[in-house]
């Protein structure tokens, strides 16, 4: 297959940012990049934790030759405003997106996320269940994250919890130093991902102050323990059509994938990226791309 | 009232394919919704309910997991899954006005409702907020060591198991500031709607509410600040757990409100001083 991927595609944050605009959303602006616009089905992205849109920068110029594609920066990341408080929770995260679609007028959607971004996809769900959105979604891609946690009484199960994964991307915030190394540490292949391009992910996560208002993740961990009933229901009882978008070789997530056998949630379909770990819309982007376009 | 005949005067309706216990009564254009508080059920209402639904269609639901409502054993009883159904049940009886009424976990949800209000994201038209006794700023809360132990991950079940109906009779009755106003046949009858259904097997879920006032509290706290709706603070004075102070903070931080305090009055004013209180509610004042 041809290449969908040209060689020099590296873009400074400076670069990216003027691809997009401020949205005033309730009282906060979201960054948001608008693209393809004149393609009639819609493709929404949520990054993950301590990402932003920019993780997905060699794959926007193809993904747009053929959809519409919106990729936000969410509340804290990015370029996006951060929260005055340091407890924004899933549920205000997800306030912002549903209320950001709204005004872009999108109401037919396929999502793709990752990471932190898949519990967000799986609040649109549980609300859909519930009645609680209009929004109609034609399928969803999770990439690589962790699973909601199907356990009747999650405190039970605190320990097991990956409190030492909270603590490793607690940690990526001290220095770009350390950022550096866990974030290599998080690919298949170290070399896939330049220092230039984790300098400029560094300076977003430094833009505006953002390392002392995101380490929510704590709190996070928390929430999924709250919802897990919530989350599991909705990803059971959801009739939209979903795909895991997967690289292989990831350290740091891997339950989704036993546990959607284990639990036969859905019949999931699975596009397996080998040789690439948690991000593989940055390390096999070429992959990643086959995996969303193939008809 | 026991709790049988309690349990005629609603109805079960089905909501996201849960069972619901439903009181509805009254027949004025204006509708009251209620939202109870914890452990207990609608039935804390019994002694008022007489005298609302004269002024009222007054509507009270047992919330998921108490009362006469079903207690599904693989569920998260959160403040948020039950904001929903206390929204899609009224949406399901066709209310687009209503005056929202809420006390102790009760007025979490009504924080979440008034969350979701501010945001635009419902469509029911809320006239009045009335807040009673409620630990919304968990921080000033005084938590009785039963509920320390049921907040705790590792004493929850323990205390679930041992709990049993002399302790819950102290308990509930501990926060009573006249410990004659409620009766024994009444705390059997509490603590039997309590039993319902296997309530026993959940309850220390149930309490998981306690956390979530922490997680939220921005969220919550946060929505009270910026609501426009006349909001009425009608407050026992003293209620161990929800203290004054707490209610003294909600006046200063609640836009467009009054406060009403009810005197030598505990947690439970709708149990130990119904006059007083239904009065207070219905005054017009605001």
């Amino acid at each position: 297959m041809e290449s969908l991927i040209k060689d020099n595609t590296f873009i400074s944050s400076l670069d990216w940012r003027k691809k997009g605009s401020l949205i005033p959303v309730y009282n906060k602006n979201i960054f948001t990049i608008d693209t393809g616009g004149n393609h009639e089905n819609c493709i929404v992205i949520l990054h993950g934790y301590l990402s932003s849109s920019y993780d997905y920068y060699k794959v926007l110029p193809e993904l747009s030759k053929h959809y519409r594609v919106i990729v936000q920066d969410l509340i804290g990341f990015g370029f996006s405003d951060k929260p005055e408080k340091k407890y924004f929770t899933i549920i205000d995260q997800t306030d912002y997106v549903l209320e950001l679609w709204k005004i872009l007028g999108l109401n037919n959607v396929t999502i793709i996320s990752h990471g932190y971004g898949n519990l967000l996809t799986t609040e649109i769900l549980a609300r859909q269940n519930h009645l609680a959105t209009n929004i109609e979604i034609k399928k969803i891609f999770f990439c690589n994250g962790d699973a909601p946690v199907n356990h009747y009484n999650y405190l039970d199960i605190h320990n097991t919890f990956k409190d030492v994964d909270s603590e490793k991307m607690i940690s990526m915030l001290t220095s770009f130093g350390v950022y550096k190394k866990i974030m290599k540490d998080y690919f298949y292949d170290e070399t896939k991902i330049t220092d230039e391009e984790l300098t400029e992910m560094w300076v977003q996560l430094e833009n505006d102050n953002g390392r002392d208002i995101i380490n929510f993740i704590y709190h996070y961990v928390r929430e999924r323990k709250i919802f897990w009933n919530r989350w599991t229901t909705a990803l059971k009882e959801t009739e939209n059509s979903i795909e895991l978008i997967w690289g292989k070789e990831d350290k740091i997530t891997h339950d989704w994938l036993e546990s959607s056998k284990e639990e036969k949630t859905t019949n999931y379909e699975i596009c397996l990226i080998e040789k690439s770990g948690h991000f593989p819309m940055l390390e096999k982007p070429q992959e990643w791309l086959q995996c969303v376009l193939k008809k | 009232m026991n709790n049988l005949d309690w349990k005629n005067k609603g109805t079960l309706v089905s909501v996201y394919d849960k069972d619901i216990f439903v009181i509805d009564k009254g027949k004025s254009k204006d509708t009251l919704v209620i939202l109870h508080g914890y452990p207990t059920s609608s039935y804390d209402y019994y002694k008022v309910l007489p005298e609302l639904s004269r002024h009222y269609r007054v509507i009270i639901h047992d919330h998921l997991g108490f009362g006469f409502s079903e207690k599904p054993l693989e569920y998260s009883y959160s403040i948020i899954e039950q904001a929903d159904v206390a929204l899609q049940l009224w949406k399901q009886m066709g209310l687009t006005n209503v005056t929202l009424l809420a006390h102790d976990y009760g007025t979490s949800i009504a924080t979440e409702i008034i969350a979701r209000h501010n945001k635009h994201q419902i469509n029911l038209q809320i006239d009045q907020l009335i807040l009673c006794n409620g630990s919304m700023h968990i921080e000033l809360s005084k938590l009785r060591v039963i509920q320390k132990l049921l907040r705790n991950k590792i004493t929850r079940k323990w205390v679930a198991k041992m709990t049993n109906f002399s302790l819950y009779k102290k308990n509930l009755r501990n926060i009573f500031f006249d410990k004659k106003k409620i009766s024994d046949e009444e705390l059997q009858e509490m603590w039997f709607q309590l039993l319902h259904n296997r309530g026993e097997k959940i309850i220390h879920t149930l309490s998981n509410y306690i956390n979530e006032r922490y997680t939220f509290w921005h969220r919550w706290i946060g929505a009270l600040k910026e609501t426009q709706i006349p909001t009425k603070i009608v407050w026992a004075k003293n209620d161990p757990v929800a203290i004054d102070l707490i209610a003294g903070l909600l006046a200063i931080e609640i836009p467009n409100n009054k406060l009403f305090w009810l005197n030598e009055c505990g947690h439970f004013p709708m149990l130990e001083k119904p006059e007083e209180w239904t009065e207070l509610i219905l005054n017009k004042e605001i």
